[in-house]
């Protein structure tokens, strides 16, 4: 094994309470070879399940017997608003639930659908949400991202920054933009200009 | 309009629409059927079908299912619950589709209405009843009490007059009162008519293997199932 970090294109968790759907769509995906995939039978379970690890997906199927899929939805968004929702959905009920969750949910893929159909909405919600890239991209870019947020909070420039942290405009810049990681030292500089600990910055771009 | 949806159903003897499934899905879904030409409800009469399952899904496959349900119950029970999952899975390999089999569907309907402990009526012969009981025990019920008709031949089941299979039915239960549902076993019975009135006599909630089958079946289709009129769970929308 080399230095590449072999990874996969999407983490996928499934909440489906029918049996026979849910071992359909797990091996489907499994067979696919791209995606890391839990299969969850009851709502309580796929939000136990996103503590863990928050999956990059969420295939949602809306008619449940306990609770329904709306209020799972819901409660998914709240929590986790950036989360990338695919809503499974019934026959004859796709155009109210797309009038219904048109601004909350990624996409829809109603029932029956094809192998084709799910892999071109896996597909879509993998170039919109950037995932598929190493581990190091996802960081880089949201490490920087989240730097130069906590930056302009303050109101201070790429100046500022450098001589807080003694790191030169030009390291800051590539930070920020996501072409460098900073080094061990230099983030526990950067954490410290923001008087926060590295594991808060961290945890905040879900790291 | 696009075209309905297809549940592809692999039937042991006759590739006919059943009547059932046209009394509670008259439109909005189609049905495609393959026979596999099974002789005898015995464990020889399934070993001899066996090989014939995969192609027949293959073959609804490609006349346009979008689903495959497995017909027949004793046929996917009859080697016990690990046995019925790796039908499935042979299935849904082979043809990629989203696919059940009626002891699959019976077992889901009775976690549906919340069975815990169930009274099971059957066609068959004591050794298959026999089976049955191990395939729901493996499965999460207390079986209270299972009997059989003892019918072996296929197309028996489907002659039994409903006034003589409610007795039956109803027999089986009395002898369980504390079963909180009630299980029908025999794709060929005809039950659909039977079930609202044995739940009013019984009161609990029945479920049977041809309805509950459909009901499981269009269900990975994306359509609700629902049937009012034929007891409990189909009344669910």
């Amino acid at each position: 094994m080399g230095d590449a970090v072999l990874e996969i294109l999407a983490d996928i968790a499934i909440l489906d309470d029918d049996l026979d759907f849910r071992n359909y769509l797990e091996d489907l995906l499994k067979d696919e070879n791209m995606y890391a995939v839990r299969a969850f039978a009851q709502s309580a379970e796929l939000f136990a399940g996103c503590e863990e690890r928050l999956p990059d997906i969420v295939l949602l199927d809306m008619k449940m017997g306990d609770v329904t899929g709306d209020r799972v939805l819901e409660q998914l968004l709240a929590r986790w608003p950036g989360l990338c929702v695919i809503v499974i959905t019934g026959y004859p009920s796709l155009e109210d639930m797309r009038a219904t969750f048109k601004l909350k949910v990624f996409d829809y893929l109603a029932k029956p659908f094809s192998l084709v159909q799910l892999r071109q909405v896996l597909k879509n919600a993998v170039g919109a949400f950037g995932l598929g890239r190493t581990t190091q991209d996802r960081l880089r870019e949201r490490l920087g991202h989240s730097i130069k947020m906590l930056r302009v909070a303050r109101d201070w420039s790429l100046k500022d920054l450098a001589t807080q942290t003694r790191l030169s405009v030009s390291q800051i810049s590539a930070i920020e933009r996501g072409a460098n990681l900073p080094s061990i030292e230099s983030f526990l500089a950067i954490a410290r200009a923001f008087d926060k600990k590295p594991s808060e910055i961290l945890a905040s771009i879900e790291f | 309009m696009p075209e309905a949806p297809a549940l592809g159903m692999i039937v042991p003897r006759s590739a006919v629409v059943p009547n059932e499934a046209l009394t509670m899905y008259p439109s909005g879904v189609r049905f495609l059927m393959e026979a596999v030409g099974l002789e005898t409800m015995t464990p020889a009469g399934y070993e001899s079908v066996m090989d014939r399952i995969v192609p027949a899904a293959q073959a609804l496959a490609g006349r346009g299912a979008q689903a495959i349900a497995l017909m027949g119950t004793s046929v996917s029970f009859y080697k016990g619950a690990a046995f019925n999952e790796s039908l499935v899975c042979s299935i849904r390999g082979a043809t990629g589709l989203p696919s059940t089999t009626m002891s699959t569907a019976v077992v889901k309907a009775l976690r549906a209405v919340g069975a815990k402990r169930v009274a099971v009526a059957t066609a068959y012969n004591e050794e298959v009843t026999g089976r049955l009981r191990g395939f729901l025990t493996e499965s999460g019920f207390e079986v209270l009490a299972a009997s059989g008709m003892g019918l072996e031949r296929i197309g028996l089941a489907g002659k039994i007059s409903p006034r003589e299979l409610q007795e039956f039915v109803t027999g089986v239960f009395r002898t369980a009162p504390a079963s909180d549902a009630l299980l029908i076993s025999c794709g060929g019975f005809r039950t659909l008519q039977l079930i609202a009135p044995l739940e009013r006599e019984c009161g609990v909630p029945v479920i049977s293997s041809m309805p509950h089958a459909l009901w499981a079946g269009v269900r990975l289709l994306g359509l609700t199932g629902a049937a009012p009129g034929f007891g409990t769970l189909l009344s669910k929308i």
